[in-house]
């Protein structure tokens, strides 16, 4: 696998609230279905 | 700690309050402390964001109030010093799924400022998933 930050087959987000932090998988298929679904 | 969905809303006065009323059909969504930021649980994840995207499609304005969603598959309390050792662990299950290709690590902080280096934490995890698909491919 290789890292790219442009437009990855799957980003891995860790999104923290706090001291709470939740993780996901967000395949590319799943990025460009719903366009609202996207890290920063 | 009961939430799978984190909604982020665009900046303008009152739209976090009429979002959070809309979301109420779809699960329990509550305010956060940090500014524009709401988390909720929904049953049906898939579901939820197809609702979105249709009511986006139909000029819905609640709809238009959301800036971004991420799904979260789990969730966890941390300590700052531990968060990296965690999320190793926490994304481990992940590169099964993760077909040969590329990806990134991104981590978003909220609160906690200075106490979690963000693209420290990202390498580190990002290197981890590196090993772990690397033992995948030769195992």
């Amino acid at each position: 696998m290789t890292t790219e930050f442009g437009d990855p087959d799957f980003v891995i987000a860790a999104e923290t609230l706090g001291e709470e932090c939740g993780v996901a998988l967000l395949p590319r298929a799943l990025r460009e279905r719903y366009p609202f679904v996207q890290v920063r | 700690m009961d939430w799978n969905v984190i909604v982020t809303v665009k900046t303008g006065p009152g739209q976090e309050r009429d979002l959070l009323g809309a979301l109420a059909r779809f699960g329990r969504f509550r305010p956060t402390p940090f500014r524009g930021v709401c988390m909720g649980r929904v049953d049906d994840v898939e579901a939820f964001l197809a609702a979105i995207l249709k009511a986006r499609e139909a000029g819905k304005p609640w709809a238009e109030r959301v800036a971004r969603v991420i799904p979260v598959e789990r969730v966890f309390l941390f300590a700052p010093e531990t968060l990296t050792d965690q999320l190793r662990q926490a994304v481990a299950p992940f590169v099964a799924r993760m077909s040969d290709g590329s990806f990134c690590v991104r981590l978003e902080r909220r609160g906690l400022a200075g106490r979690l280096p963000s693209a420290e934490i990202e390498r580190a995890v990002g290197e981890h998933v590196h090993e772990l698909a690397a033992g995948k491919a030769s195992g």
